[in-house]
């Protein structure tokens, strides 16, 4: 991964469904993106998309340098082959000694993935797939079914992926990560509103407080809990 | 065909005569051909690929037993494309319209509950095996008989997940036993050609005049 620069590049990429339309320009370089977009915006489509699980209508989505990619589902049960939690940590190829120093599933070795709550199983893939190292890694809806506290573990965890390209696709608007870059998808178009902190003011779709802070001349230097909590403080 | 009435008693009566014997399955690609989109309706071509592979390796080993696979693939290949015919065609609520009509507001109800349901669970069904398949396919792991077997496991679990979340919602909705429904159909011409259609293909099944006219046709060739 060293010297490398990793790219992902969508060149025009159309896809159309029944009702539905999604056009994407963009480069996503190494580092943390966030796509935000409502309800049934095409989030979950464009990964999709990306990840070349549904084919485009035109358009082409070119990977420079980009070795293993991963797509997490937004429903997690989808990813279970293994019968036991070990099993499945090594369907992903990740030894379940590794996985282990970094989670919080000690004495769970042996039991059904099927016996945790889907919350918890979210916990787990994430978990997974950060031990995973892919060059390419997109979290579809990663905060879904996750209370509070959950949530601010997953953003942790994330800000420990130094290396590749990492999209969150969410609409989640009170816990989000630290970011590098924000893209906003509305009206069937991706826009990429660029780096933090100045993307922070291009956010139309920016959660409340967020926009409350700005119009109070309270820029939060990203948009993770702990830095909208020091705007908030600021004085 | 909009009437789900004709529909069914069409592929009940297509299916039928393809199952009795080979000119009634013959018969019934020919209205197949007629009276349906044929190929436009299938979406899952990798679905009816494996049943016809499955269909065919049955078929030969027939063949070479008793020579009896040729008419047995034609069979299974009529009652599957009308079948497939049949599903493609399917709109929400044409069972429980159907099932009143023919069983009236209570045991008709309770069944067309049970067949929307069903419907409802075999599409939900295809949307968690295209889930799967991608999963399976990210992890480069083989579909294999081995790795089937978690995810056997998974769409069980999802669906008597799902069967106790309708049997709440109907619980909770005040759900007891049958409910009301007045049924309305609507139907065209060509719905009931092709319902004549289908029981030619019946009378065609149940005799067979074509081996009667072969037969007729060697006793003219030995008068002449």
């Amino acid at each position: 991964m060293e010297g490398r620069i990793v790219k992902l590049v969508l060149d025009h990429m159309t896809i159309v469904r029944d009702h539905f339309s999604l056009i994407a320009d963009g480069t996503f370089s190494e580092g943390i993106h966030l796509v935000s977009g409502d309800v049934g915006s095409g989030k979950s489509t464009l990964a999709f998309a990306i990840m070349g699980l549904i084919s485009c209508e035109s358009g082409t989505v070119s990977r420079h340098n980009i070795g293993p990619a991963m797509l997490s589902f937004q429903f997690p049960e989808y990813h279970i082959t293994g019968m036991t939690l070990e099993e499945e940590c090594l369907s992903w190829g990740v030894p379940w000694e590794e996985f282990i120093s970094s989670s919080d599933f000690h004495g769970k070795r042996d039991q059904s993935p099927f016996s945790l709550s889907r919350g918890e199983l979210a916990q787990f893939y994430v978990s997974c797939f950060l031990n995973r190292h892919d060059d390419l890694l997109l979290l579809d809806e990663p905060f879904g079914s996750l209370d509070c506290d959950a949530k601010k573990k997953v953003c942790d965890r994330l800000s420990y992926r130094t290396t590749g390209i990492t999209i969150i696709f969410t609409h989640e608007r009170a816990i989000l990560p630290s970011v590098d870059r924000i893209w906003e998808i509305t009206d069937g178009m991706l826009f990429d509103r660029g780096t933090v902190p100045d993307a922070i003011r291009r956010w139309t779709g920016a959660p409340s407080l967020i926009k409350k802070l700005i119009a109070e001349g309270k820029i939060p230097s990203n948009i993770s809990y702990d830095d909208i909590l020091e705007a908030v403080c600021r004085t | 065909m909009q009437d789900v009435r004709i529909r069914i008693c069409a592929s009940v009566l297509l299916c039928y005569a393809a199952f009795i014997n080979i000119y009634g399955a013959a018969a019934a690609l020919v209205w197949w051909l007629l009276f349906t989109p044929r190929f436009v309706i299938i979406h899952r071509v990798r679905i009816v690929i494996s049943m016809l592979i499955v269909i065919g390796i049955i078929s030969l080993i027939l063949q070479v037993n008793d020579a009896s696979g040729f008419s047995y693939f034609m069979r299974m290949l009529a009652i599957i494309l009308i079948g497939l015919w049949l599903a493609a065609a399917y709109q929400p609520g044409e069972f429980l319209r159907f099932f009143v009509w023919i069983g009236g507001n209570h045991i008709g109800f309770e069944l067309g509950v049970m067949a929307e349901m069903a419907m409802q669970s075999f599409s939900t069904l295809l949307f968690d095996l295209d889930h799967i398949r991608m999963s399976l396919h990210m992890k480069g792991i083989p579909v294999t008989i081995k790795n089937i077997i978690p995810t056997a496991n998974l769409l069980i679990h999802k669906e008597l997940a799902r069967a106790k979340d309708n049997a709440e919602l109907l619980a909770i909705r005040g759900y007891h036993h049958g409910g009301r429904l007045t049924p309305v159909f609507m139907y065209d011409r060509m719905d009931i050609v092709a319902l004549l259609g289908a029981l030619l293909v019946a009378v065609i099944a149940i005799f067979p005049f074509v081996n009667f006219l072969y037969s007729g046709i060697e006793v003219f060739r030995g008068l002449l």
